[in-house]
């Protein structure tokens, strides 16, 4: 029992002992297997990589595929109104019915890689303001000459403003609509050819763009339709952290095609025959060369913006110029101030924007008026000469006016062709003094006064708030309160009626009304403000 | 020598998976391990994925994104972009929609960055780090 008990304690000494080498065979075994296995994961390995390759292959052609085309879309939807006043914002045609064409729009783009150094992008564009029409805003060519350069053949929209590539672009903006006292050139695409260089100076990143092509657009407020030809413009935009900057020039020759009877169709017609035929008649000096030009009008225009958005505050302005030579053009200067602030989902703004027309505008429209009076006050004193030298006498003769009645009080020829005596040369008399008298209104009352309504300025203050809805949908309310649209002298030429035949013409008189800026409608109709309402959805996809 | 290597092989994988287990909401920026880009600040990071530059001290990198959903996205874009997903959608409409920029090519999970940044040597992309691989190098960890 000792012993087997001895034995037994002995056992684990002899069986570390002799275990050393059967230890050493199985380190050789193991090493063997493991060596085993290590090829057959190896070859493993290796049929996974080739099914892995195979995958990644089909795979590559499906993203190349879906990264050749791209298809980007966005839309807005909207109502907006005014508080009810009698004028027509000429922009967006906002007026006092509720309107959903001002907002709503829709947008596709695709962009299809040609090669490694060629896309084609195309973006459709359909709006309510104007009729839902599909047009190409965009339809270019891009060629990335370096990694730092790159050119655009084909339409494109003229970078005029900090946002005007993505104006139509609702959900990029921070307002329902933007302030109608810079956003508001016709003419918005151009097709041509336009470069932009990439490049870092510092901290500051910059791109710079460059374009010339030829254009066109249409002016709802002169009623013209509007060519660009030789346009080019140049701009800088600087990028740090949170901040942007931007300057820009843009330069055209312009040639304006109004509608017939339209406002600026009537306003060249009646130049044109006040220069043609009523100015050398009346013995009228012809006023300044370029009066009534339509072809080869050259403009510029200036701006400089910046944007500050550090992800919470949103801080933007903007300022630009716009000048035309030798035309009567309701263009100028313009500006908004926005601030906004992020809280989470919601971002209330308020936004300040003021226009006024430029000097050299205003005085070429003076300039205008100023001939305009000239043609009307001569054709009213023709008139009163003819009526006072010769129609009354004759008229005193048939017993109709009493001997003696000054040429300003007027009688129709009405009264003659009821008495007998009334001669065919009376009537012509007469007929060509109502025909000068309708010129004396129609160049000293209704083109001074359409003139006079060139002459606009406004400010505008806007308090909004944005919602996101889902990372691609945002929606929008808006009040403006528009002011300030200044006064103009408006004349009339001055008639009491004295009977159902008789009229006492006592010149022209000049009454200072309230203007209504940059809407339409009668001056002085809206008590010098007015305000719009506005709300939007806004998605992107 | 072979068994050894093998063993610390393993004990480092094991090691990494409790590790990975333990720290799983993090994110990293990764890029190939042959990049010469050995780390990276945030901001320079962030302007990879904006597009706003395409290289990291000279070496050229081009960003590969996750999908929307994607939870190391989220991560990423708050912390490393600063941007919400509303900013993001606003700030690339105004480039799509004027030519001017795409978004980087989107993959569908951390896998498939980690596929994308092991095929090319200048791929940059974010995962969670439990998805870190051989073969990839971790640039910036986001805190």
């Amino acid at each position: 029992m000792v012993k087997k008990k001895h034995a037994l304690a002995l056992f684990p000494l002899a069986l570390c002992f002799s275990s050393a080498p059967i230890l050493a065979a199985t380190t050789a075994d193991l090493e063997k297997r493991l060596q085993d296995q290590e090829k057959k994961i190896l070859r493993l390995e290796n049929q996974l990589r080739g099914t892995r390759s195979a995958v990644k292959e089909n795979r590559g052609r499906i993203a190349d595929m879906n990264e050749r085309l791209k298809i980007n879309g966005f839309l807005s939807a909207g109502v907006a109104t005014n508080d009810g006043d009698p004028v027509v914002d000429s922009i967006y045609g906002i007026g006092d019915d509720y309107t959903t064409k001002a907002i709503n729009k829709l947008g596709i783009q695709m962009t299809f890689q040609v090669s490694d150094k060629i896309s084609a992008t195309a973006q459709l564009v359909s709006k309510g303001i104007k009729d839902y029409q599909v047009e190409a805003e965009w339809a270019y060519l891009t060629y990335d000459a370096t990694d730092d350069l790159r050119f655009n053949f084909g339409r494109q929209r003229i970078p005029y403003y900090l946002l005007s590539e993505y104006l139509d672009v609702g959900y990029a903006l921070p307002w329902v609509l933007p302030p109608i006292e810079m956003y508001n050139i016709p003419i918005s695409a151009t097709d041509g050819v336009s470069a932009i260089y990439d490049f870092a100076i510092g901290d500051f990143n910059f791109a710079w763009q460059t374009y010339a092509g030829a254009g066109g657009g249409y002016s709802e407020q002169l009623e013209a339709e509007f060519t660009q030809n030789q346009s080019w413009g140049t701009n800088l935009t600087a990028t740090t952290g949170s901040w942007t900057f931007r300057i820009g020039y843009a330069s055209s020759n312009l040639n304006a095609d109004p509608d017939q009877g339209g406002a600026g169709g009537q306003l060249i017609d009646a130049l044109n025959t006040g220069i043609e035929t009523l100015g050398p008649q009346l013995g009228v000096p012809a006023g300044a060369s370029w009066l009534g030009k339509t072809d080869n009008i050259s403009s510029n225009y200036y701006s400089a913006g910046f944007m500050y958005d550090d992800g919470n505050l949103l801080v933007m302005g903007e300022l630009s110029n716009l000048n035309v030579d030798d035309t009567v053009q309701p263009v100028g200067d313009a500006g908004y101030l926005t601030v906004g602030y992020r809280f989470g989902k919601w971002m209330p703004y308020v936004s300040y924007a003021k226009f006024q027309t430029d000097s050299k505008n205003d005085k070429q429209i003076r300039q205008t008026q100023e001939y305009a009076d000239a043609l009307g006050a001569a054709a009213y004193a023709q008139a009163i000469g003819l009526n006072g030298a010769v129609i009354n006498p004759t008229l005193a003769t048939l017993g109709i006016v009493a001997p003696g009645t000054p040429g300003a009080i007027v009688v129709s020829s009405q009264a003659c062709t009821q008495v007998t005596g009334c001669s065919g040369s009376l009537l012509a008399q007469m007929s060509l003094r109502d025909t000068l008298l309708g010129a004396a209104s129609g160049y000293s009352e209704t083109l001074h006064n359409t003139l006079e309504q060139q002459i606009q300025e406004q400010q505008s203050y806007s308090i909004g708030l944005t919602y996101d809805v889902s990372s691609r949908v945002k929606a929008k309310a808006q009040v403006t309160h528009f002011e300030g649209f200044g006064s103009g002298n408006y004349q009339q030429l001055s008639a009491t009626p004295l009977s159902s035949v008789a009229t006492q013409y006592s010149g022209f008189v000049s009454q200072s009304i309230d203007g209504s800026g940059r809407f339409t409608g009668e001056p002085g109709s809206v008590d010098n403000h007015t305000a719009i309402y506005s709300f939007s959805i806004d998605a992107v996809f | 020598m072979k068994l050894t290597r093998k063993i610390v092989r393993l004990l480092g994988a094991a090691g990494f998976a409790i590790a990975a287990s333990v720290a799983s909401a993090e994110v990293v920026v990764i890029v190939n391990s042959a990049s010469p880009v050995a780390s990276a600040a945030p901001d320079d990071v962030a302007q990879i994925f904006l597009g706003k530059r395409n290289d990291i001290g000279g070496n050229s990198l081009v960003a590969v994104d996750q999908a929307e959903g994607s939870a190391s996205r989220a991560v990423f874009y708050d912390k490393v972009v600063q941007k919400n997903p509303s900013q993001l959608n606003a700030y690339w409409s105004r480039l799509i929609f004027t030519g001017k920029g795409a978004p980087p090519r989107q993959v569908g999970s951390d896998a498939e960055v980690v596929d994308a940044v092991l095929e090319d040597e200048e791929t940059i992309g974010y995962i969670d780090s439990a998805a870190v691989t051989e073969g990839v190098k971790v640039i910036y960890t986001v805190k």
